[in-house]
């Protein structure tokens, strides 16, 4: 094969390429070399290519191949992506060391797959060389990302409006009372039942980001202990979960006498933050305890403290959740492997009228506002809905079932 | 060195609530569009969520638990060496591979090379480890239970019918869910006697329209959690601005608007 | 052997020792100060990689500067945050609980978080809008869980209907609400169930791959 040498650093490359593949110089003035057998390449190019492929003008690396078989670009094209080589190129043309951002195992041994050089047109090699100057994917190639569609800001207006306008406007309570759900009343008699000064093992697994509901939920729970007399031991495995703690509990307690005993130094409880997830959940069971409450956003954080603490401590488990939690956890609610499992607005309604003290004045204009903004969010809802499943009909084009 | 001196007593608090208002404005553009304003908020969110999990886990972990210890009885307790020399190897071997992967790889030599493969153990053991827990975990507080749970509920001999009924469809629909979850119909059905397929695909129809349900139910329950936080949210900077004096001059202006 | 299989064969050699220690650890004979120290040093790891990952971060975003990539100048903005609030909280004794930090966690870290969460009802909307209908596959069946869970959590009929027909109706709902309840109570909690066992059981086949060197 003719192959024409670089001007500018030496590099022999294929008849016809408009710049080199190492360089990027320009080649179309340059003079073309005799082929191969009459004028053999430098010493140092044949052991480069071999020790790095990815200077290798079709060279793609193994991760960059995409997972769809062939982009719509490139069929457009007519191309044929090239083979995957089995490493991958860190950027900058393959000037700096390659490195395996993720290793995808390939069958059948190591070898290098040879490439198609000859397909290479001049377009397709700095198609190549750009692609070679990118960031690798570590994922998939990256999606055209579609522009908001005027249906999704309509649905966005329509939802704010929806809930908002009701709670600005002071629009009225629905007539009804939010509904009771059974896993409410026994968490309420776990904690009553503690004898006063009980130890109670508390997860705070929350933090300033879902504290808009968990703070609805948490605090008649946190107030029932601190009537209990609990001696808390609270930790937590998100960073911001001490913070958050720390500022719930000073708004529940802002004189600073509800948590008060004679053995206890601190005024508040103290939340301690574990790094780790669910491995380091088995060293919390090894302190002795009366009850666990678990504060948890997500239902994930109950099922492994489930997993992990529960079997070797067996300590009963109260879980105190947000309401989207409140499905997937039910199962063991009825398993018996939950004592009791509150959650929601709804929950928290239920759970303060068993308190049976006046609710707190904090706590009623969160609340009210709250079934507030819940009733006319699920009917602003259901007229999302609807408006869906109205335009899907008249588009005329109902999706195979 | 103490910089809380950068912070004035006198209008942090004020200043921050303002702060925290625009902050979530710009947060809450980017239901508009991709915009940049709305990802600026982004990055300074990520880089001061990630600036303040540096100093708890240093404070909360390494500096309180271990370097303390340590540090107070450096030889008395001679065996707590051992995970703080892993988590050193672990820090100075990922170190490096950060480097690496970046391209400002440090020189080859064999020392690196060693510690490199020595920082590989207490990555994969940490690895191992958490796999081991979920493993054991996942068996002895989910799948025995629940198992157990679904087997004895179901099979209730005695039990009202009503009630013996709802505990075998429950078994029943388990059992489905669960199939139609772990099985392929077009890898392991095909190979099935006639029977035996037809019975499958009834049960696995069944297991998926359960699913199918089940999700819809966690959709809208789901639903309602988030509907909580967008609700404490308008609630929240409601009684925050009110409670500033040009909330309240909003507040006055808006009653007089509104006839009120 | 290459490396990659090296990897996967330390990885299930540590993996099976890890599976013997954590049923060593249950044994009653196991001294409680071995206990400790393993899960302690779990979680001495577990920070250690926490805060590697936030040096990735960093790195991350200075390659961009340094190449110049699109929206360098905001990876700049976020290194430059991400040294201020770090250095802040490590050079008082303080620490998260300095006063800069804490103006720092109310004015930027609380509104921010809570903001982007609030901001996932609206993205759920418009999920609702696009799968909650009847043609989709799976769409009725999702609707008609949706509309269960509604008709239990929020009775929008009794309060939408005027009050003299409130018995009535609620003469007509409560049958509807109580089914509602059977099919969330049973057939939707077993398919919960399921989902747990299928969870579970994907976990064991997690960790016979690995035991087989083949994760």
């Amino acid at each position: 094969m003719a192959t024409a040498l670089c001007p500018h650093c030496g590099t022999p490359n294929r008849e016809g390429s408009h710049f080199c593949n190492r360089c990027g110089a320009a080649l179309l003035a340059a003079p073309h070399a005799a082929p191969p057998q009459q004028q053999p390449a430098p010493p140092a190019a044949p052991d480069r290519a071999a020790s790095q492929p990815w200077l290798n003008p079709g060279f793609v690396g193994e991760d960059d191949v995409p997972l769809e078989e062939e982009s719509a670009d490139q069929a457009l094209l007519g191309e044929q992506a090239p083979l995957p080589a089995t490493r991958l190129v860190s950027g900058l043309q393959g000037l700096l060391d390659p490195i395996r951002v993720v290793t995808v195992p390939q069958e059948g041994g190591e070898t290098e797959p040879s490439l198609p050089a000859t397909a290479l047109t001049a377009e397709k090699l700095r198609r190549v060389r750009s692609l070679m100057a990118e960031e690798p994917l570590v994922a998939s190639s990256p999606l055209p990302v579609p522009a908001p569609s005027l249906w999704l800001r309509w649905i966005f207006g329509i939802l704010a409006i929806g809930v908002a306008a009701p709670l600005l406007l002071g629009w009225p309570l629905p007539a009804d009372e939010p509904t009771r759900w059974t896993g409410v009343e026994p968490g309420f008699d776990s904690i009553e039942a503690l004898p006063s000064g009980a130890r109670v093992q508390l997860l705070w697994a929350f933090d300033s980001a879902t504290v808009g509901e968990m703070e609805l939920v948490s605090s008649p729970v946190l107030r029932h202990l601190a009537a209990r007399r609990a001696r808390v031991d609270a930790s937590s495995l998100l960073p911001a979960g001490p913070a958050t703690a720390q500022r719930l509990l000073s708004r529940i307690d802002p004189e600073r006498t509800l948590w008060a005993s004679p053995d206890r130094a601190s005024p508040l409880p103290s939340v301690r933050f574990l790094p780790g997830g669910a491995a380091v959940l088995p060293l919390l069971a090894a302190e002795p305890a009366d009850l666990a409450v678990l504060l948890a956003a997500q239902a994930e954080d109950v099922q492994h403290w489930l997993e992990q603490v529960a079997p070797r401590n067996r300590v009963p488990v109260l879980a105190v959740t947000a309401a989207g939690a409140d499905l997937p956890l039910r199962p063991y609610l009825e398993s018996g492997q939950l004592v009791g499992l509150v959650s929601g607005f709804d929950g928290a309604y239920q759970y303060n009228e068993l308190l049976g003290q006046p609710f707190a004045a904090a706590d009623i204009p969160l609340l009210r506002r709250q079934i507030v903004g819940q009733s006319y969010g699920a009917l602003t809802l259901l007229a999302i809905v609807l408006l869906g499943n109205f335009a899907a009909w008249l588009a005329g084009r109902p999706r195979e079932r | 060195m103490n910089v809380d001196v950068l912070l004035p007593a006198g209008w942090a608090a004020g200043a921050g609530l303002w702060v925290g208002f625009v902050f979530t404005l710009l947060i809450f553009s980017a239901l508009l569009g991709d915009h940049l304003l709305a990802r600026l908020a982004q990055y300074v969110l990520v880089g001061a969520l990630l600036g303040y999990t540096v100093v708890v886990t240093w404070q909360s972990i390494l500096a309180s638990t271990w370097v303390a210890a340590l540090h107070a009885e450096p030889w008395t307790p001679r065996w707590q060496w051992a995970p703080a020399a892993a988590a050193a190897i672990l820090a100075v071997a990922g170190l490096g591979r950060i480097l690496a992967q970046s391209g400002l790889r440090p020189p080859a030599s064999r020392w690196l090379e060693a510690l490199r493969l020595l920082g590989a153990l207490p990555a994969l053991g940490l690895a191992a480890v958490a796999a081991a827990l979920a493993l054991t975990g996942s068996i002895q507080g989910t799948l025995g239970p629940q198992f157990l749970h679904a087997a004895r509920n179901g099979l209730i001999w005695g039990a009202p019918w009503a009630m013996l009924a709802s505990n075998l469809v429950a078994l029943l629909v388990t059992a489905a869910a669960l199939v139609a979850l772990v099985t392929d119909p077009a890898q392991h059905l095909t190979s099935q006697p006639a029977w035996v397929q037809r019975l499958l695909r009834g049960w696995i129809w069944l297991g998926q329209r359960a699913l199918w349900l089940a999700a819809g139910a966690l959709f809208a329950r789901l639903f309602a959690s988030r509907l909580s936080l967008w609700v404490a949210e308008v609630t929240y900077w409601t009684q925050a601005i009110q409670s500033t004096e040009l909330g309240q001059q909003l507040e006055q202006g808006w009653r007089l608007w509104m006839g009120r | 052997m290459s490396a990659a299989a090296r990897t996967h064969w330390l990885l299930a050699l540590l993996f099976l020792l890890a599976l013997l220690l954590i049923g060593a650890e249950r044994l009653p004979g196991t001294p409680a100060s071995l206990r400790l120290l393993g899960f302690e040093t779990v979680l001495l790891l577990a920070g250690v990689s926490l805060l590697l990952g936030v040096v990735n971060v960093l790195a991350l975003h200075l390659r961009r500067i340094v190449l110049g990539q699109q929206d360098w100048p905001l990876s700049l903005l976020l290194i430059a945050v991400l040294i201020a609030v770090a250095g802040a909280g490590l050079l008082t004794p303080a620490g998260a609980a300095s006063p800069l930090l804490e103006w720092v966690f109310d004015a930027l870290i609380a509104p921010g978080q809570r903001a982007l969460f609030a901001m996932l009802v609206f993205f759920m909307a418009a999920a609702a809008f696009q799968f909650l209908r009847i043609g989709r596959p799976g769409g009725l069946w999702m609707l008609v869980g949706f509309l269960l869970l509604l008709l239990v959590q929020t009775p929008l009929p009794l309060w939408l209907l005027p009050q003299n027909q409130l018995p009535a109706a609620a003469s007509f709902l409560d049958p509807l609400t109580n089914a509602a309840r059977w099919m969330l109570d049973v057939p939707a909690m077993a398919a919960l169930r399921g989902v747990l066992l299928g969870g579970s059981l994907a976990w064991i086949v997690i960790g016979a791959r690995l035991l087989l060197g083949k994760p």
